[in-house]
């Protein structure tokens, strides 16, 4: 191998320790690049020592304070109270023919009334579901994930 | 298992306990890393409070996104290319522009003049830096300084593994002219 290539596989070489047997063959008989292979990763080694951010920094207090938070208000609305709130939805709109609330309605608004009420329903049931999967985002992509995996 | 037991795992097995609802354990991996992600927050932003709060953002998307982290790539990797995405789209959002990719900023901070290292790698790491296209500065930059391979990098800014490696070359050969420079200095003045 010639000094050039030498030089050339050394400045492509990636972050890893090891270069290859040719380039280090090359090395042990030219002192030459042998010389200019120690400057350079001196230099290199150098760069990584430096200190990059304050060593002194820690920002794992307020992280896992911002994390507690996260499962604090998650666990405000537990699971049996999702479960409890949506019987108490379907439990309500079954019920609601067993009452004489129809034939109030009926006597109110006439026959009509079914098309708004059913417009009312679905709008409850559609904030419930939204506001049950707007909170367990994670649970559900942890969840996709294992079924990928 | 304690939190300090936790210093002799893996990040990835941490990562699978913190799964099993171990969050505590969650401190371990921000202490391994925070300096990191603060790092590319100066790269970014420039100021050390916004550096901070884009630390512990990113750490908070981390450990929220923690269950789609598939292990196909060092944790570290994947840290890094959440914190990257979410800088860029910071940045995008508070400057109206297509983001980092044209204007990754010009500052050289942690200014390798600061930073302790002999006077020639300070200047020519410098200079390596600028002479580079803004959007490719980075990745000279984690090359350099943080030590990441081609392939990592290209995993978490996107680009071809081959295109930061040219650039990376480049880097290097200026980085070697200028060492060379000084040791011939050096010998005439023997
Ligand atoms: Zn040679």
């Amino acid at each position: 191998m010639k000094c050039d290539e030498a030089m050339r596989r050394l400045l492509e070489h990636d972050n890893a320790p090891g270069y290859p047997l040719p380039l280090r063959l090359h090395l042990r008989r030219c002192a030459h690049c042998r010389a200019e292979e120690a400057r350079l990763r001196a230099a290199l080694e150098e760069l990584k020592a430096v200190a990059l951010s304050p060593r002194d920094m820690d920002i794992s207090d307020a992280v896992m304070a911002g994390i507690e938070r996260l499962e604090s208000y998650r666990r405000d609305v537990p699971m049996y109270n999702w479960i409890g709130g949506g019987l108490a939805i379907l439990g309500g709109i079954v019920l609601i023919s067993f009452s004489d609330s129809f034939a109030w309605l009926r006597g109110s608004f006439g026959g009509d009334f079914e098309v708004p009420l059913s417009i009312v329903l679905g709008i409850v049931i559609t904030l419930y579901a939204s506001a049950f999967i707007a909170t367990h985002l994670d649970m559900a992509e942890s969840w996709m994930a294992k079924r990928r995996g | 298992m304690s939190e300090k037991g936790a210093e002799a795992l893996a990040d990835e097995r941490i990562v699978t306990l913190v799964l099993r609802g171990r969050t505590d354990l969650f401190r371990e991996l921000v202490k391994r890393h925070q300096r990191r992600v603060h790092y590319m927050g100066m790269r970014f932003f420039r100021n050390d409070d916004d550096a901070r709060d884009f630390a512990q953002e990113v750490f908070m998307k981390a450990y929220t996104a923690l269950g789609s982290f598939r292990g196909e790539s060092r944790f570290v990797t994947w840290l890094l290319r959440i914190g990257f995405n979410h800088a860029a789209n910071r940045r995008r959002a508070s400057h109206d522009t297509a983001g980092v990719e044209e204007d990754y900023p010009e500052s050289r901070y942690p200014g390798p003049e600061a930073l302790s290292l002999r006077a020639e790698t300070a200047e020519a790491v410098s200079r390596a830096l600028a002479s580079l296209p803004g959007k490719y500065r980075i990745c000279v930059d984690f090359f350099f300084f943080m030590g990441l391979s081609y392939g990592e990098i290209s995993d978490i800014t996107g680009f071809p593994v081959n295109t930061i490696k040219s650039h990376v070359f480049r880097a290097k050969g200026m980085l070697r002219d200028a060492l060379r420079g000084s040791a011939a200095e050096e010998y005439h003045e023997m």
